[in-house]
């Protein structure tokens, strides 16, 4: 190895530990591209870098030149001319054309420090649906090398775990919002059932009172009704169990004539009662 | 050159309890087990040690730009400048992260090459010319170091880095320090 | 003293008591209000009382008679045979039977003996038969 190459190594060596750890301590993209903006330029040259992370029709794209950068999230609408080139051959390229070039750029917001002559593209899949297009806009005082491929391999392993991971934690923060939202809105439910229920137990207790009271209502109609009857029919009864010791005279002068009163009593009771309960049933009916 | 006054080495053991703290803190931020000559050599005076010390700690050891590139700044202008004592102290600490470089290996010479990234050769080149020929400084130069990617908050370390060196070749020259035996014992 | 809105109760009751005992002086009443307000002068050994009558029925009476401290002795007559109202003649301590209607000879005979055993423990033997 020359010594440049060693001297290159040994540079990089600490500068790729720097942009790992730096880019672990990231929470969220826009402190990816923060990173990204502050690692990358101590680990090769470029006029820009774009990295295009995508699972399942969900794309992050970071595009970085020395003196800025951005990351916008969305559709594959968000991929580049060479991009979408990649995207189908999954053959790393290095392309030289213009033309191309130019109409890679034209969504490109950023300024670049020279006009690029070749963009070094990769198209690294980490699984059947995601994975990450990474290229390199090189030209002028700054040249992508050779010698820099495997540097950017390690940086885009690093990268591509660490997009992975704050997707995942949003997914899982906002399935948990979910399962909140559930939860209370089943929360609620219950809350709605549990006063259903106290209404319903609340009516179930009045109608039972109302039944106990009518049921004491009742009881004490009859037994009303009963002292009513029981009142004249005693006197009949009366009337007879004292017949036998009074004289055929008493009877017919005495007796008799009461026992016709009291008959008529208890006539009149029963009509009474009988009156009154068709008047209840007609009130209730 | 040693004995010159005022700058006597003060070694741990005979150090004030005040010195000592400032030793340790050295010690501890540079992860070395011995007290530098260069910090020694200023025992006698706890006061241009403690700011001194502050001065390279917050300029050299704490900030967010890469220490090998503030090793390799210092190196270099101490080495063209012609301060032994730094150039040989820095060559060690910017070997220490990594594999030697080898005893002729000539910093400025290697990082022209293209295979440094544009970050490194532009900081190694701005702030070595901020060092020695500071008057010379114009806003090209600043320029060049903001095209290379640096920020404003990294230009400004970056730069202080000059200050820095001018202070430590300074203080290694006129106190005539001769390079830490363990110093040399970590890179052989 | 026979207390009973049936005028026809008292009037069997009268005919009964007077072929038990001669001399008996008997006085009845349909209206209870009126029986009360001659309770003091009348001052009778032996009281009948009915329970089911209007305006003042017997328990009225006979709450009456407790409160103004009148000890003359009653025995209820009723056509009530219920457990509730017999329970509830224990409270007054001058009720000293409870008899349900109708009059039987063998109930006339039993109120025969109540009557003269508490007439001579009071000491106010009516004339035998």
């Amino acid at each position: 190895m020359s010594t440049v190459l060693a001297f290159k190594y040994r540079l990089i060596y600490e500068s790729l530990s720097r942009f790992s750890s730096a880019l672990s301590r990231s929470t969220t993209l826009d402190q990816v591209r923060q990173c990204l903006q502050g690692q990358i330029k101590y680990l090769f040259d470029y006029q820009l870098v774009r990295f295009s992370f995508y699972q399942q029709g969900y794309y992050v794209t970071f595009s970085l030149v020395p003196t800025g950068s951005n990351v916008v999230c969305g559709s594959a609408g968000l991929l580049w001319k060479h991009e979408q080139i990649l995207s189908e051959s999954h053959v790393p390229a290095i392309l030289d054309d213009a033309a191309l070039i130019a109409d890679s750029l034209q969504p490109s917001q950023l300024r670049l420090p020279e006009k690029p002559t070749q963009i070094w593209g990769w198209h690294v899949a980490f699984s059947a649906d995601s994975g990450l297009i990474v290229s390199v806009f090189s030209g002028g005082d700054r040249q992508f090398q050779p010698a820099d491929v495997p540097i950017l391999r390690i940086a885009v392993e690093n990268l591509y775990a660490k997009i992975l991971s704050i997707k995942l934690i949003e997914e899982l923060g906002s399935k948990q919002q979910e399962l909140q939202l559930a939860l209370s809105n089943l929360q609620e439910k219950n809350d709605v059932i549990a006063q259903l229920v106290a209404t319903q137990e609340a009516v179930i207790q009045y109608r039972t009172q109302e039944l106990e009271h009518k049921n004491t209502r009742l009881l004490e109609v009859s037994r009303q009704h009963a002292h009513t009857i029981r009142e004249p029919l005693s006197r009949i009864l009366s009337l007879a169990y004292l017949m036998e010791t009074f004289s055929a005279e008493e009877i017919m002068e005495e007796m008799m004539p009461m026992l016709v009163v009291t008959s008529h009593d208890l006539d009149k009771a029963l009509q009474q009662i009988i009156s009154s309960i068709d008047a209840d049933l007609t009130t209730a009916g | 050159m040693q004995s010159n006054y005022p700058f006597t080495i003060v070694p741990y053991e005979e150090a004030t309890p005040e010195v000592k703290l400032i030793y340790d803190d050295t010690k501890r931020a540079l992860g070395l087990p011995f007290v530098l000559n260069w910090f020694a050599c200023q025992g006698s005076n706890p006061l241009l040690l403690q700011g001194n010390w502050t001065k390279l700690r917050t300029t050299l050891v704490e900030g967010s730009v890469p220490n090998l590139i503030k090793q390799l700044i210092i190196y270099n202008v101490s080495a063209q400048r012609g301060c032994q004592y730094c150039a040989k102290a820095h060559a060690v600490f910017a070997n220490a992260m990594g594999k030697s470089l080898g005893d002729n290996f000539v910093v400025t010479e290697n990082l022209d090459s293209d295979l440094i990234p544009v970050s490194y050769r532009t900081a190694v080149k701005v702030v070595t010319k901020a060092a020695l020929q500071s008057a010379s400084v114009t806003a090209t130069d600043f320029e060049q170091l903001a095209d290379a990617g640096f920020d404003q908050g990294e230009i400004q370390e970056l730069m202080a880095q000059a200050d820095l060196v001018n202070m430590l070749n300074t203080i290694a020259d006129i106190s005539g320090i001769k390079i830490d035996n363990a110093l040399l014992e970590i890179d052989s | 003293m026979l207390v009973d809105d049936s005028a026809i109760c008292n009037l069997m009751m009268k005919k009964v008591l007077s072929r038990l005992f001669d001399n008996l002086k008997i006085h009845d009443f349909t209206d209870p209000e009126v029986a009360y307000s001659e309770l003091p002068t009348i001052n009778p050994s032996l009281i009948f009382l009915d329970l089911n009558m209007p305006e003042l029925d017997g328990w009225g009476f006979l709450k009456q008679m407790q409160e103004s401290g009148q000890k003359n002795r009653v025995i209820i007559l009723t056509s009530s045979t219920s457990t509730l109202d017999q329970a509830r003649c224990a409270s007054f301590s001058n009720v000293i039977a409870y008899h349900t209607k109708p009059l039987t000879q063998a109930l006339v005979n039993s109120l025969m003996q109540t009557f003269q055993t508490e007439s001579f423990s009071a000491g106010r033997l009516p004339a035998t038969p």
